[in-house]
C-alpha cells in the first residue's frame, strides 16, 4: 500500500467518523436522557453517563399508556401496511418505467400530481371515504389510505427506468411470461431499491401521526407516534422528559434493527449478477 | 422509441393486471380525496359544505403573509437541497468504495435521522440552539461569539436549513447508494480496461448513471419542502420567526386548518402548493432530459 | 384488450360505488335515547356509557371522580369511556373530521377556550347549547363573570354552547427566599417599577435575573401589562386593537425591564426551566402542580400572588390566562346523559371538591367556599394557594373570543421583537402589526 493510499484512507475514514459522530450525537442524548430522571434533564449542569432510572421511566409508561399493546399495535399496522405497500408499489413502478400502454402515461402524471398534494389536504377527506366505508376506529382504516404510496411508485419507476429491458426481451423469447419475467428477474434486480423504499414506506407507517390520530378513537389500539403526541402536548399532565425520551429511544430501536438485518440484502444483488 | 413501444403493447392485459391493485387503493384513498380536496378549495366546509367560488382563493391572496411564506420555502430549499444532494453524494460514494470497512456501520447511522420522526429530531436540536445551548458551548469554546440562532432572521433560516439538511442526508445517502450498486461493476471494469482515470469514471460514468436517482431527490425535496412545517413549528412555537423568517407554506397551511379550522382556506393553500410543485418538477424534467420523460 | 375493457368496467365501478356510498350519507346515525330539545327538566338517564374525548390526567380523573358520585346520588348506572386525546390542536385535528363526515360523535368533547372560538364558527349547529339546555339562566351567575362573557362571545349567534369549565389568570410565581436572601420582601413590591427595582437588587446580590422573556420578541409580559390595564387586544366587535395608549405603555415598561439586565432569554419550549432559575415565573394557576413535580428540591422557597401594578392607584384587573369548556355534539349516542351529568360534575359540592384535590382550578366561584378550597399548599410555605388564585380570577378581564384570537400573539411578538431589535418606535411597530393582521383576517383595525 503506498503513502498516498494510506492518507487517501484517512481521510475517507475522516469523513465518514465525523459524518457518523453528527448524526448520532441526538440519539446518544435520546438513549442518556431515556435513564434519567426530570431532576438531571431539567437542570443545569449537563450530563454524560446513565442513570438508574430506565425501568421506572418504562414503568410509567407502561401503566399510563400500556406500552406494550401500543408498540404491538405500531407492529401490526407497520408490518402488513409496508407489506401489501411494498408488493403494490412495486408493480406498479415497474410496469410505469417498463410497459407502453394507453393511459400509462395518465396514469404516471395522476401519481406525480397526487404526489403534490399536502396531507393536510387530504386528511378530510379521506376520513369522509373511510367513515363511510364504516372503517374508522379499525387497524385497517390506518393502513389503508398509506398503502397506494405515490413516492414509492414514484420512485420504483425512477429505478425500475435502469432495468435493461433486454433481460426482458430474451426471458420472453426464453417462453416466460411477464408475471414470471418480474418475479425472476426484476425483483431480484431491483431488490435494493425495493428495500429502499420498502424501509421508507415502514417509516412513513411507523412514524405515522395524523391518520392514526383522526382514524383511532380506542386508546387500546394506538400507536407509538399518537402516545409522543399525548405526552407532549398535554398541558394538564407534567411531563417526565425520561419517560418520553425512553419512548423515544424505543421507537427509534426497531427501524435501526431492521434496517440493520437488511443491510447485507442491499449489497448483495445487482444487475451484474443477474446477467451471469 | 416508436418500435419499442409497437414491440410491447402486446403486453398492455398483464401490465394492467399488474398495475391493477395499486390502482385500486390510489383512486379510492387518494385519487377521490384528492379530487374532494379540490373542490374544497372552492367550498366553505363546515356544519354544511357550501360552494363559494374563487373567495378562498381571494382571502389567500390577500394574506401579505402568503408571498412571504413562499419567498422563505424557496430560500430554505435553495439553502438546503444542493448540499444535501452533494453531501449525501459524497458519502454514498465513499461507502461504495470497495476497500472501506464498516459500511454497514456508518451506513446505518447516516441512515438514523431519517428513520425518526421530524418532531423528535427538531425537539432535540432546540435544545442545542438554545443560547447557552451545546452549539454554542461548541462556538465559544473555538474562540468564537455565541450565535443568535434562533433569533436573528439570518440564524433562524440556518438552523432550519441544518436541520433539514441533516434530516435528509441519509436517506438521499441510501437512496444513492441503491443506485449505485445498481450500476454494473463491468461498466466500470471495461473502463478500467480503456485505462480511465477514478475521476474520469467518476464524471462519465457515475454522474450520469445516478442522474435519474439525482432528479428523483431534487423533485422529492421540493415537493416535501413546500410542504414542510414540522421544524419551524416546533423551533418558533406559536410564532413565524424573527420577522417572519421562520413562516413557510407548510406553516401557514397548518395554522389555517387547525388553528383557524378553515378548511376551505386551507384547501386553497395546498392546491397553489400543488400548482407550483407541477411547475418546478415540469422545469426540473426538462433540465434532467429527454431519457427521463419516457 | 379484453381485459383493458374489463379493467375500465372495475375502475368505473368502483367509483360510482365509492360516490353513492359517500353520498348516501346518513349511514351510522345515532341510536339516541336524547329528546329534540333535551332541558334540565327532562328525564333523567338511568344507564348508558359516556364516551369522551379528554386529556389524560386531572380532567380524566376528575370525569371519573365526579361519575362515581353522580351514580351514587342519582341511583344511575353511567359508565366512562374516555379516549386520551392532547388538548388544543391535537383536539382539534380529532373532532374536526368526524364532524365535516357527518360521523357520529363522543358524548363529551373537551375543548380549550381559545380553540373553541374557530370550531364553533364552523361547526355550532352539531353541538348542544348549554343555554338551550337551561344551564346558563340556573347556574350561570355562579361562574366567573369573565368566563361567562367569553363564553357568549365564542358561537357566531353569541349563544352559549359550552359547559364553562375552568378558568384562569396570570399570577406571579416568585421564589421569595431568593428575595429574601437579597434582603427583599417581595410581598412589599406593588407596582411594575418597584418590582424592576427589586430584580435590580436581586441580581446585584444573587447574580440571578428577575425574570424570563421570549427571545423571539416577548409577548407574555406586554400582554400581561396591557390586559392590566384594561386592554382587550381583540375588541368586542372582534376588530384588532393593539396600538392604543395602553399598549404602547406596556412598551415603556418592558423596555424598563430589557434595559435595567435582569432578563433571561430563551426560547419558549424551556421557559419554565429557565424561568425557574430567576425570581420570578408569570404563569397560570396551572403551573403549580407541575412545578412541585418538577422541581421537589425547592420545596418552600415559592409564594405565588398576583402581577404588580402599573400604578399603585390603578382599579385592580387580571390579565386571563384562559380556560377550557365541555362540549356535547348532537350526534352522539348519550347527549342527554351527558349534560346532566355534566350539570351535576361543574356544579355539586362534593364534586368541585374533588376538583379541587386533583390541583384543578373550577370556573365555578361556588367551589372557593370549601374546606378544600381553604387548604394550605406544604410547598408554597403553606399559602392557601386555592383561595389565592381565586381571589385574583375575580378580577379577570373580560376578553373576547374570535377565531383569529391566537394568531394575534404572533402579530405581538413580531412587534416587539421590531421594536428590541430595530429600534422601531411601539406605536409604528404595533400599527404595522395590526395592519398586516386585519388584512390577513379582512378585519378592522381600531385607531
Amino acid at each position: 500500500m503506498t503513502r498516498k493510499h494510506r492518507l487517501n484512507a484517512i481521510i475517507v475514514y475522516a469523513v465518514l467518523i465525523i459524518g457518523m459522530i453528527i448524526f448520532i450525537a441526538p440519539y446518544v442524548y435520546m438513549i442518556l436522557a431515556a435513564t434519567q430522571n426530570n431532576e438531571v434533564i431539567l437542570g443545569k449542569n449537563p450530563f454524560f453517563g446513565f442513570g438508574n432510572y430506565f425501568l421506572k421511566n418504562l414503568q410509567e409508561v407502561q401503566k399510563d399508556y400500556q406500552y406494550t399493546q401500543v408498540l404491538l399495535n405500531s407492529v401490526i399496522i407497520t408490518v402488513i401496511g409496508t407489506t401489501i405497500s411494498t408488493v403494490i408499489t412495486t408493480l406498479a413502478g415497474y410496469v410505469l418505467a417498463k410497459y407502453r400502454f394507453r393511459g400509462g402515461n395518465l396514469i404516471f402524471y395522476l401519481v406525480m400530481i397526487a404526489r403534490m398534494v399536502p396531507q393536510f389536504a387530504l386528511i378530510i377527506p379521506t376520513f369522509y371515504i373511510l367513515s363511510r366505508m364504516n372503517l374508522t376506529n379499525t387497524y385497517t382504516g390506518v393502513i389503508l389510505p398509506s398503502l397506494a404510496s405515490t413516492t414509492s411508485v414514484f420512485m420504483m419507476r425512477q429505478y425500475a427506468m435502469d432495468f435493461p429491458t433486454e433481460l426482458m426481451e430474451s426471458a420472453r423469447i426464453d417462453g416466460a411470461s411477464e408475471f414470471m419475467i418480474f418475479r425472476r428477474i426484476a425483483v431480484p434486480v431491483l431488490q435494493p431499491a425495493i428495500l429502499t423504499t420498502g424501509l421508507l414506506t415502514f417509516m412513513g407507517y411507523w412514524n405515522a401521526y395524523l391518520f392514526p390520530l383522526i382514524i383511532l378513537s380506542d386508546p387500546k389500539k394506538f400507536t407509538v407516534p399518537l402516545v409522543i403526541q399525548n405526552m407532549t402536548q398535554n398541558t394538564y399532565k407534567s411531563l417526565n422528559y425520561g419517560a418520553l425520551m425512553s419512548v423515544l429511544a424505543t421507537s427509534v430501536v426497531p427501524i435501526v434493527i431492521l434496517y440493520i438485518l437488511l443491510q447485507r440484502k442491499f449489497r448483495s444483488n445487482n444487475v451484474a449478477s443477474a446477467i451471469k | 422509441m416508436e418500435k419499442q413501444k409497437h414491440g410491447l403493447s402486446k403486453y398492455t392485459g398483464a401490465a394492467w393486471l399488474m398495475i391493477l391493485p395499486f390502482l385500486l387503493f390510489f383512486v379510492v384513498t387518494i385519487l377521490i380525496p384528492t379530487l374532494m380536496s379540490l373542490y374544497f378549495s372552492f367550498a366553505s366546509i363546515g356544519d354544511k359544505i357550501d360552494f363559494i367560488g374563487l373567495k378562498n382563493f381571494i382571502a389567500v391572496f390577500k394574506d401579505p403573509l402568503f408571498l412571504q411564506s413562499y419567498a422563505n420555502t424557496f430560500i430554505f430549499m435553495i439553502g438546503s437541497i444542493p448540499i444535501t444532494i452533494f453531501l449525501s453524494l459524497l458519502f454514498a460514494v465513499l461507502l461504495n468504495l470497495p476497500h472501506v470497512h464498516g459500511q454497514g456501520f456508518f451506513r446505518t447511522s447516516y441512515y438514523l435521522p431519517a428513520v425518526t420522526s421530524v418532531v423528535a429530531v427538531a425537539s432535540v436540536f432546540l435544545t442545542f440552539y438554545n443560547p447557552t445551548g451545546l452549539l454554542n458551548n461548541v462556538v465559544t469554546h473555538l474562540g468564537g461569539q455565541p450565535i443568535p440562532w434562533l433569533t436573528d432572521p439570518f440564524w433562524a433560516r440556518i438552523s432550519i436549513i441544518i436541520i433539514s439538511i441533516w434530516l435528509n442526508i441519509g436517506f438521499y445517502t441510501v437512496m444513492f447508494l441503491a443506485g449505485l450498486q445498481n450500476i454494473s461493476s463491468e461498466i466500470y471494469e471495461s473502463a478500467e480496461i480503456d485505462g480511465a482515470s477514478k475521476m474520469r469514471q467518476f464524471f462519465s460514468i457515475t454522474i450520469p448513471s445516478l442522474k435519474p436517482v439525482i432528479l428523483l431527490g431534487v423533485i422529492l425535496s421540493t415537493i416535501n419542502g413546500l410542504g414542510a412545517f414540522e421544524t419551524p413549528n416546533i423551533l418558533f412555537k406559536n410564532s413565524y420567526g424573527p420577522e417572519n423568517s421562520a413562516v413557510t407554506v407548510g406553516v401557514n397551511l397548518y395554522k389555517t386548518s387547525f388553528e383557524l379550522v378553515d378548511y376551505g382556506k386551507a384547501s386553497a393553500i395546498a392546491w397553489t402548493m400543488v400548482i407550483v410543485a407541477v411547475i418546478l418538477s415540469l422545469i426540473q424534467f426538462k433540465i434532467g432530459g429527454k431519457r427521463n420523460d419516457a | 384488450m379484453k381485459l383493458h375493457r374489463m379493467f375500465g368496467g372495475v375502475m368505473a365501478a368502483v367509483v360510482a360505488l365509492t360516490l353513492a356510498a359517500c353520498g348516501s350519507g346518513s349511514s351510522n346515525s345515532s341510536s339516541s335515547s336524547t329528546p329534540a330539545n333535551p332541558t334540565l327538566s327532562s328525564k333523567r338517564v338511568k344507564s348508558g356509557t359516556l364516551t369522551a374525548y379528554v386529556a389524560k390526567g386531572k380532567n380524566t380523573d376528575w370525569l371519573k371522580a365526579s361519575l362515581k358520585l353522580y351514580n351514587k346520588k342519582y341511583g344511575t348506572d353511567l359508565k366512562l369511556n374516555p379516549t386520551d386525546v392532547a388538548p388544543a390542536v391535537p383536539m382539534v385535528q380529532k373532532i374536526t373530521p368526524m364532524l365535516v363526515a357527518k360521523q357520529s360523535m363522543p358524548d363529551l368533547v373537551f375543548l380549550q377556550d381559545s380553540n373553541a372560538g374557530a370550531v364553533m364558527s364552523k361547526f355550532s349547529k352539531d353541538f348542544y347549547s348549554s343555554q338551550d339546555y337551561g344551564f346558563v339562566k340556573k347556574y350561570g351567575d355562579d361562574f366567573y363573570t369573565a368566563k361567562m362573557n367569553y363564553a357568549k362571545s365564542i358561537a357566531p349567534d353569541k349563544k352559549v354552547y359550552g359547559f364553562p369549565n375552568d378558568w384562569g389568570t396570570t399570577v406571579l410565581f416568585y421564589n421569595d427566599a431568593l428575595f429574601k436572601k437579597a434582603g427583599i420582601n417581595f410581598a412589599d413590591v406593588k407596582t411594575w417599577d418597584q418590582m424592576i427595582d427589586a430584580g435590580k437588587t436581586l441580581k446585584e446580590k444573587t447574580g440571578k435575573n428577575l425574570m424570563f422573556m421570549r427571545d423571539t420578541g416577548d409577548l407574555d409580559t406586554v400582554k400581561n401589562i396591557a390586559m392590566q390595564l384594561g386592554a382587550p387586544l381583540i375588541d368586542k366587535n372582534g376588530a384588532v386593537d393593539i396600538s392604543n395608549p395602553k399598549v404602547i405603555k406596556a412598551y415603556s415598561i418592558l423596555k424598563k425591564i430589557q434595559d435595567a439586565n435582569i432578563v433571561s432569554y430563551g426560547n419558549m419550549a424551556d421557559y419554565l426551566k429557565i424561568g425557574q432559575q430567576t425570581g420570578i415565573i408569570q404563569a397560570g394557576g396551572w403551573f403549580a402542580s407541575m412545578q412541585q413535580e418538577s422541581y421537589p428540591n425547592e420545596k418552600g422557597d415559592w409564594r405565588v400572588r398576583a402581577l404588580p401594578l402599573v400604578n399603585a392607584s390603578d382599579k385592580v384587573i387580571q390579565p386571563a390566562n384562559g380556560g377550557s369548556s365541555y362540549y356535547v355534539p348532537k350526534k352522539s349516542k348519550n347527549g342527554l346523559a351527558a349534560m346532566q351529568f355534566l350539570t351535576f360534575m361543574l356544579t355539586d359540592k362534593s364534586s368541585l371538591d374533588a376538583y379541587i384535590k386533583l390541583a384543578g382550578l373550577p370556573a365555578n366561584t361556588t367551589a372557593y367556599k370549601s374546606a378544600a378550597a381553604n387548604e394550605g399548599f406544604a410547598y408554597y410555605g403553606g399559602q392557601k394557594l386555592t383561595q389565592e388564585m381565586n381571589k385574583i380570577t375575580l378580577d379577570s378581564l373580560t376578553v373576547y373570543s374570535y377565531p383569529y384570537v391566537s394568531d394575534l400573539d404572533t402579530y405581538l411578538a413580531a412587534a416587539s421583537y421590531d421594536v428590541k431589535k430595530n429600534g422601531t418606535a411601539p406605536k409604528a411597530a404595533l400599527d404595522k402589526q395590526a395592519q398586516l393582521f386585519a388584512d390577513k383576517y379582512s378585519i378592522k383595525v381600531v385607531k
